[in-house]
């Protein structure tokens, strides 16, 4: 039932993803601060489960048997007509654990859907106080308080609100205070004056925003003096004060709400992923007394809701995080912890140029990026920095996320990194390291590509960029790699025997794995593990790959297929069955293997011969099981390595190389036909260089 | 945990004594701490019957059921959460191919925790969908306005009912509602596709995103579905002017109707279906959206993006329960009994309620029936708003030990006081038995009280 692809591929999935064509890694377990995906790969999670819900690590047993234990008591139960003692314990749990003058909360299942009962109330205290006119809401651009069309709406973001810009409603939003723009927050509140002037500050319903930035600016909290004037604006033009924090309350900067910490307190406040802490889905809203005692007073109904709204499943779930978070003490831990990490973490970034601030509260830090050159710009985006460190940081074992930047200009490449609470000081040093190891890796590659001139960044007109996968010395790329230099590549060889870097393969735009002596199904191969992840890596970039023998196999393995000793061995030039011999001719090709392999889930079979496979595409990648980059040079050095083997199968040397001899013209053609085919039909590469002999 | 809590809970609760915000301020609810099958069990004592899932119509398989817990739990593997931007898993995975199992329409699912936010995500994949097409003109929807589709500002515009969307009004946008082909104002459906056409027209058919509507509706017209002419004059109009029609199931998917899907009976096939309720059974706040293989290819071929989302999307623990969820209704053989015995209770409960002067047409589809009231004056008009015969009935309802849900009448004048009666498709025949007969003494009680007041005052 459960399939063992590593990468689960569109064409095999059923699944919308969030990236509707890329492949996707699959997870598969969790212990506190690590996950591990179906290759046995492991990460240090700094990023509490990928939205930063997971507060408390993964794998709590006691959490998980709680939802069970729960599931059988009572689950589901909706709330216009009944209650439960889990919703009302809960309910009078967080109005204690919100600031003062807090008396009310409404239950929800998500922050998004937080944010909007959190506007509706707003709405319904203004409606309720004779104040229908008020509705308009005021909010930093550069903010994210989730995805339905309202939520969405309180961004100024153009980039995010894409195709659905017909949906939102117009609200007014301000620049954020930022360091870069506007440190005191003078800007920010003259921009809140303006903004109010110009919708009638009696039209104005609620000023939105989160008190410590998650996504949009990681980690990043106006001055006080910005809030100071915020609370002031607010006495004087009666509007009201919500705070998003979905990501930030419940123990997230080290406190139970962030507002505690703030000289400002909200009159609603929304929050959510913490409270479930990954082991249910709930959210929360807020209501300071004055709202609520306002909308009891007009009406006796404030109903829109949701159906899981205080069901005592997310409810129960909630209250035993809560007793977690206290009986084991890891607010005051988070705000104790926090301050030392955020220091430890700047100082092992120090060093690269790229890292303009390292910022934070608690557990919620963030990485801002700066162009090395002057070091204070955005970096130019088409480098797409936060992308590749959040890739480099994965392939050392480390998930963090990164945030591209904006198009309206007030936030470039950052990342945030927030790590589950419990995690041990050796897990945070890893993370540390990691992260340096991650930035160090993408700041030398950047300061190369910044310092190269006008063609910084993409291939542009350059040739293609090729890394060739070499196992060993004697099963170099030969033809192939003749092939390619004769197109005007520029070739990399990569030999991942005796290199322990790890390469990005997003930087090329092809990469070739040879073949080895080794067998493809064996996971003791030191380097193995680098060379699935990298052949992962390159396919979920939409990287060609072309896989020989080995290559071919571990190409198909990685994908979903199968890798394994066959019934019947391959030594010698033979031919092949091809259903597309335009693009895998008949041959005869030269074959030497003892394994075979299935075609991947979602690829198609070219070729066969009695022993199996010899040829499929996936995608843009192809593998063969043939070797259609010898030459004669490669064959004299295998006879005289690889000896046993030939003197095993009853295949007598000096024919083989005689026969290789006179076959050459011929096996050169039909690798040069396989070579154009792929590179122009399958992996859709331009040829600057393409000429034929 | 469970136990300490649920042990010392009160008896029942006002908006006096909670830290709760009460949806409604007025009312003294009963304190819920365990229940098993159709019975939920308060803190002091109480069987109340459950004729309405949970009441929101989620727990459609029964409270407490062990071996939906068990097998969830086996399905869940070593890690309930992960968001889905940096990995996929297993029994999201799993879920989704069973789904376009059950689907076979249907091509690709995103997962969401609930019916709001998967209505949401259809309104942005069909506007997607457009957009990738290159026709970033159609964005608007119409739907009928008799209609319920999500508490968030997106999907409470796609209602044309002034009275639910009040006071939230200036956030909404200004879509297309048509007249619902109700039996009582357009039997044949007829009136309800002119309306349509007029719609069409003053849209501009070239800026219509998608219709959108329950195939058969959950909250609004309980158990009504239009008659086929109507649905065959829709698909007749999205062939003709390239929409897409997108249906609500999120009450009717998941076997509530007898039918894994309610479209799959009808004579139409949407493009994208919502679900929700019944698709984590009460477990876990699980949702879909679901769409068709050129829905799908749209976005392959455009910006190949559809990267907004909320934290627990396709998360595995959802996924572990939906999967559980799946296999119970299965492994009972319930999609198969609700449509054998759904017709004769829905025949059952009509001769119960028969003779009362405040009922009118009792209809339904599977395990979703719905009682409409009539004044009973005239025993057809929608029956004034100072009966609260709704409100009376559930109030009633819950004094008798029975839990079922009504909607009211609003003032845009399509429907009345109306009662949906949903049962868990896991209810026996005793149960259900029991279910009609309690019924019948809450509407017997409700009419005669009615009847009183009439008698008295008349009106207020």
């Amino acid at each position: 039932m459960q399939s063992r692809a590593p990468l689960v591929e569109h064409g095999s999935s059923a699944v919308l993803q969030l990236e509707v064509v890329k492949p996707y890694r699959m997870i598969v377990s969790g212990e506190g601060a690590w996950v591990e995906d179906s290759t046995g790969k492991r990460y240090l999670d700094a990023m509490s489960g990928g939205s930063m819900a997971a507060t408390l690590g993964h794998g709590r047993r006691d959490l998980i048997e709680l939802v069970w234990e729960q599931s059988r008591r009572v689950g589901y139960l909706d709330n216009n007509r009944l209650t439960n003692p889990w919703q009302e314990a809960l309910a009078s749990e967080l109005v204690e654990l919100a600031p003062p003058g807090f008396s009310r909360a409404r239950f929800v299942t998500g922050g998004s859907e937080a944010n909007e009962a959190a506007i509706r109330g707003a709405r319904m205290y203004h409606a309720m106080r004779g104040e229908p006119q008020r509705w308009q809401i005021i909010s930093p651009a550069q903010a994210y308080h989730g995805p339905t069309m309202q939520t969405l709406a309180l961004t100024g973001r153009p980039g995010l609100q894409g195709a659905f810009g017909p949906y939102l409603r117009r609200h007014r939003h301000i620049p954020p205070s930022t360091p870069r723009f506007d440190p005191t927050g003078q800007e920010a509140l003259d921009a809140l004056d303006e903004a109010l002037d110009q919708v009638g500050p009696r039209n104005v319903s609620a000023f939105y925003c989160e008190p410590i930035s998650a996504a949009s600016l990681p980690a990043y909290s106006p001055p006080a003096r910005f809030w100071e004037g915020l609370a002031e604006r607010r006495e004087r033009h009666g509007f009201l004060i919500c705070f998003d924090e979905v990501v930030t309350g419940v123990g997230r900067t080290g406190n139970w709400f962030t507002a505690n910490d703030l000289p400002i307190v909200p009159d609603i406040i929304a929050t959510a992923k913490g409270l479930g802490a990954g082991y249910t889905a709930i959210g929360a809203v807020l209501y300071a007394a004055h709202v609520y005692d306002a909308i009891s007073a007009g009406t006796n109904s404030f109903t829109l809701g949701h159906t899981w709204d205080g069901s005592p499943l997310p409810c129960a779930v909630g209250l035993a995080v809560l007793g977690i978070l206290r009986s084991e003490g890891w607010v005051d831990h988070v705000a104790t912890r926090g301050p030392a990490l955020r220091d430890e973490l700047a100082a092992a970034l120090q060093e690269y140029d790229l890292v303009g601030e390292v910022r934070g509260r608690g557990y919620l830090l963030g990485i801002d990026y700066v162009d090395p050159r002057d070091g204070s710009s955005f970096l130019p985006p088409e480098l797409g920095v936060a992308g590749r460190i959040e890739r480099a940081a994965a392939r050392n074992g480390l998930l963090v996320l990164g945030t591209m930047p904006t198009r309206d200009g007030f936030a470039g490449d950052q990342h945030l990194f927030a790590p589950p609470f419990p995690t041990s000081d050796e897990d945070l040093a890893g993370m540390v390291e990691r992260m340096a190891v991650a930035v160090a890796e993408v700041a030398s590659e950047v300061k190369d590509e910044l310092g190269s001139g006008p063609s910084s960044g993409g291939g542009g007109e350059a040739g293609l960029r090729v890394l060739i996968v070499q196992h060993e010395d004697p099963t170099p790329a030969g033809f192939v790699h003749e092939w390619l230099e004769e197109q005007g590549a520029e070739v990399e060889v990569y030999r991942i025997d005796l290199e322990s870097r790890r390469v990005d393969p997003t930087r090329y735009d092809l990469i070739v794995s040879l073949g080895s002596e080794f067998a493809a199904f064996d996971d003791s191969i030191p380097w193995i593990d680098r060379e699935k992840d990298l052949l992962i890596e390159a396919y979920g970039a939409d990287v060609p790959i072309l896989g020989l023998c080995f290559g071919g196999q571990l190409l198909a393995r990685v994908l979903g297929g199968d890798s394994y000793r066959g019934q019947i061995s391959e030594v010698g030039w033979l031919p092949v069955r091809s259903v597309d011999e335009d693009l895998v001719p008949r041959g005869p090709w030269f074959q030497w293997h003892f394994d075979t392999f299935s075609v991947p889930p979602g690829g198609r079979l070219i070729a066969d011969s009695e022993a199996g496979p010899q040829a499929f595409v996936v995608g843009r990648s192809l593998g063969v099981q043939f070797h259609p980059e010898v030459t004669n040079q490669i064959m004299d050095d295998w006879v005289e390595v690889y000896r046993h083997e030939l003197d095993d199968e009853g295949v007598d040397p000096d024919a083989l190389l005689e026969e290789t001899r006179q076959l050459e013209p011929g096996s050169k053609a039909v690798a040069t036909q396989l070579l154009e085919r792929f590179a122009g039909d399958i992996a859709g590469l331009a040829l600057p260089g393409r000429r034929r002999d | 945990m469970a136990d300490s809590i649920g042990r010392s809970g009160r008896v029942t609760v006002d908006a006096a004594s909670t830290s709760v915000f009460p949806k409604f301020l007025d009312r003294v609810y009963p304190n819920v701490d365990r229940g098993q099958g159709v019975w939920l069990h308060t803190t002091d004592g109480r069987r109340i019957l459950d004729a309405c899932s949970g009441g929101a119509m989620a727990a459609g398989l029964g409270h407490g059921v062990d071996q939906i817990v068990d097998t969830a739990a086996g399905n869940l593997g070593d890690i309930a959460y992960y968001y889905a931007h940096h990995f996929t898993n297993f029994p999201q995975e799993r879920l989704a191919v069973r789904l376009t199992g059950l689907a076979p329409e249907m091509a690709r699912v995103r997962f969401l925790s609930g019916g709001s936010e998967a209505n949401e995500t259809a309104l942005r994949l069909a506007r997607q969908y457009h957009v990738d097409r290159g026709e970033g003109d159609r964005w608007k929807v119409i739907s009928p306005a008799q209609a319920y589709h999500g508490a968030t500002m997106a999907t409470l515009s796609l209602t044309g009912r002034p009275h639910l969307q009040a006071p939230f009004g200036p956030y909404l946008s200004e879509h297309l509602h048509i007249p619902p082909a109700t039996d009582r104002f357009d039997p044949t459906g007829r009136s309800a596709l002119r309306s349509l056409d007029e719609a069409l027209e003053q849209a501009g058919p070239g800026s219509v995103s998608v219709f959108f509507c329950e195939p058969v509706s959950g909250a609004s017209l309980p158990g009504y579905s239009p008659p086929d002419a109507f649905w065959e004059g829709l698909a007749e109009r999205r062939d003709r002017h390239g929409f897409l029609v997108c249906f609500d199931e999120v009450v009717t998917g998941m076997g509530r109707t007898g039918e894994w899907f309610a479209y799959r009976s009808l004579p139409i096939t949407p493009d994208i279906v919502t679900a929700g309720k019944l698709l984590g059974g009460g477990y876990f706040p699980l949702a879909a959206t679901i769409c068709r293989e050129p829905v799908f290819d749209a976005l392959v071929n455009g910006s190949q993006d559809f990267d907004l989302g909320h934290t627990w999307d396709g998360a595995p623990l959802g996924c572990a329960v939906g999967l559980a969820v799946i296999e119970y209704i299965e492994s009972c053989g319930l999609v198969e009994r609700v449509a054998e015995r759904g017709p004769s209770l829905l025949r059952e409960l009509r001769e119960a309620v028969a003779g009362y002067a405040i009922v009118g047409r009792v209809r339904g589809r599977g395990f979703l029936l719905g009682v409409e009231y009539v004044d009973p004056r005239d025993g057809t008009s929608i029956p004034p708003e100072y009966l609260e015969i709704a409100g009376r009935i559930d109030t009633c309802a819950l004094d008798n030990d029975l839990m079922v849900m009504s909607t009211h009448p609003n003032a845009d004048g399509y429907a009345g006081d109306q009662t949906v009666f949903a049962p868990a498709l896991t209810s026996t025949d005793e149960e259900l038995a029991q279910m009609v007969e309690r019924f019948a003494r809450v509407v017997e009680e409700v009419d005669r009280t009615v009847a009183k007041q009439l008698v008295n005052g008349g009106t207020r």
